[in-house]
């Protein structure tokens, strides 16, 4: 049995308060949903449970069982039981699935994990999902669909068996068909090693396949309204606007991300085109 | 050359491997036409070393040079014959200084050569790597692909000469660098020497850092940032092994790339 405990959290970032104040309690066998409009602070509450290095802690505390998660390191709050499944997961090229996932198992273990348990784990994984058998071999994240990448974040959570799991928006770029069968798997997580799950998400249809045991509306950095899981049908038929009338908060508009730009430098000038100019 | 203190020669074995020290310096390889080669060469001990190597028509060589020496000064030539092709796979991944100069000269019609070079550089390294087209219809390919950690220091060279008897030759060359840390200091001077106009070539540098988004993601799953700065090295280095056809050949060498990457201090 697991307690994760978010006591008062204030989180900036840039000097900008994103939560002002977050109180939840998370314990084993329970199902949060975590609503809120976009922008005001669902995925800023997970990366910083999780460490994310961009975001500060101006006050408040989370603890995992009585241990102090904000004095871990990023790697120590996986080790101790957490789990993000991310929005937006990262591609790393020349680095397989395979060498990816036993990397993290072999860090959370006296002796690396044999090479035949593990293949047989993963491809376990891998058919419960029913996502390509090549997936082993092909680089973390690289030239995955949305969906995909989704998936693979699913994927590492039944290798990596959290005690408690957050999932931002993992519904989100899957098809019908896709969400069915990452709801499932999910659930068996849930049944078999009784995780403690933080499921955000907009849309009613996934909480009608994972339903929640306690449901929160996140606005403008706090959470305004608690209840079960008739509250997502509510969001899903009238939005978060009436929010605003019932309770006199504000709903922080949404900024638009802007995709980083990658810029390319070249270097040097090419020899063979002043040459053709000198002949 | 002088004489040689060891010639090798090869042609009828499917994997060579051997190991050479400054001792055996200067060394001739000679291979046989018409057999693909894999050659592992693992280089020991400290010193001068010269070694030149010597492909005639047809030949078909891989040749992978394992740097396991401690501040070893290489001078290596190679002569690609007609229709001999050339693949040069370089791997120094070691705590320890690196001076080379090496040299390939594409001699006969229709010669190929392929050039990679990991390194992760900690100490000083000071490399030259050159593709001379003497024949007409020849073709190289270079590229370099070094991790700088801290403390390292990197002078590399990277020439393409396209002579005036080597027209429809192509010489590409690519050079990347990755920065573990702000204290170090990486030089690379790509350059083109073409003396011929009906000629293909190009070359491309990048420098880069690591993605900090990327190591986030990794600790989140729980390696701490040593390890995941390592499977990010390894994931840089791996296309050095692409051009290795043989696939057991290159488990090889990135099993190297990865034992000797974990075995380094790179943070």
């Amino acid at each position: 049995m697991s307690t994760l405990v978010i006591n008062d959290l204030h989180v900036s970032i840039d000097g900008k308060e994103i939560l002002k104040g977050v109180d939840l309690t998370i314990n084993s066998k329970e199902i949060h949903a975590l609503m809120g409009p976009n922008g005001n602070g669902k995925s800023t509450l997970l990366a910083a449970i999780m460490g994310h290095p961009k975001y500060t802690v101006t006050r408040g505390e989370v603890t995992l069982d009585g241990q102090n998660v904000l004095e871990m390191d990023v790697d120590q709050r996986s080790k101790a039981g957490l789990f993000l499944g991310m929005q937006y997961p990262q591609e790393v090229t020349g680095v397989t699935n395979s060498d990816f996932l036993k990397a993290a198992l072999n860090a959370r273990r006296e002796k690396p994990i044999g090479l035949f348990a593990f293949i047989k784990e993963m491809e376990g994984a891998i058919a419960k999902l029913e996502m390509k058998s090549d997936l082993a071999h092909r680089y973390v994240n690289e030239g995955f669909s949305g969906g995909e990448k989704k998936r693979n974040e699913i994927l590492q959570m039944m290798l990596l068996k959290p005690r408690l799991a957050m999932l931002d928006e993992i519904d989100s770029g899957l098809d019908v068909d896709a969400m069915k069968i990452v709801a499932g798997a999910i659930l068996d997580e849930y049944e078999k090693r009784e995780l403690g799950l933080v499921i955000v998400s907009h849309y009613d249809r996934f909480y009608q396949l994972i339903k929640p045991t306690h449901s929160h509306i996140l606005i403008d950095g706090k959470i305004v309204m608690s209840g079960d899981d008739t509250l997502a049908k509510k969001i899903d038929e009238e939005g978060y606007d009436w929010l605003q009338t019932q309770l006199g908060v504000v709903i922080v508009p949404e900024e638009e991300v802007k995709a980083p730009v990658r810029v390319s430098v070249s270097l040097g000038t090419c020899a063979v085109n002043e040459r053709a100019k000198n002949e | 050359m002088s004489e040689s203190n060891s010639v090798m020669q090869w042609g009828d074995e499917v994997l060579v491997q051997k190991t050479l020290t400054p001792a055996d310096s200067p060394v001739l390889l000679r291979f046989n036409a018409l057999k693909k080669q894999n050659v592992i060469l693992t280089l020991e001990g400290s010193g001068k070393m010269e070694i030149k190597v010597e492909l005639p028509e047809g030949a078909k060589v891989t040749l992978l040079w394992w740097n396991r020496g401690d501040a070893l000064e290489l001078q290596e030539t190679y002569d690609v014959g007609e229709y001999a092709d050339l693949v040069l796979a370089y791997a120094d991944l070691r705590d320890c200084n690196v001076s080379r100069k090496s040299e390939v000269r594409l001699v006969g019609e229709m010669a190929r050569a392929e050039l990679r070079s990991a390194s992760v550089v900690s100490k000083e390294s000071t490399v030259s790597y050159q593709m001379t087209h003497v024949h007409s219809d020849t073709t190289s390919e270079m590229g370099n692909y070094a991790v700088m950690a801290d403390g390292g220091q990197l002078k590399m060279d990277v020439i393409g000469r396209i002579e005036k008897s080597a027209p429809r030759s192509q010489a590409h060359q690519s050079s990347r660098v990755l920065s573990l840390s702000s204290n170090q200091k990486a030089t690379v001077y790509p350059k083109l020497y073409i003396d011929n106009n009906d000629v293909q070539a190009g070359h491309a540098q990048s420098i880069g850092q690591v993605d900090e988004e990327q190591l986030y993601y990794l600790q989140a799953r729980g390696l701490n940032r040593d390890e995941a700065t390592k499977l990010i090295v390894y994931g840089y280095l791996y296309p050095v092994a692409e051009i290795i056809q043989d696939e057991a050949l290159r488990d090889l060498f990135l099993n190297e790339i990865r034992e000797k990457v974990n075995q380094t201090c790179l943070t």
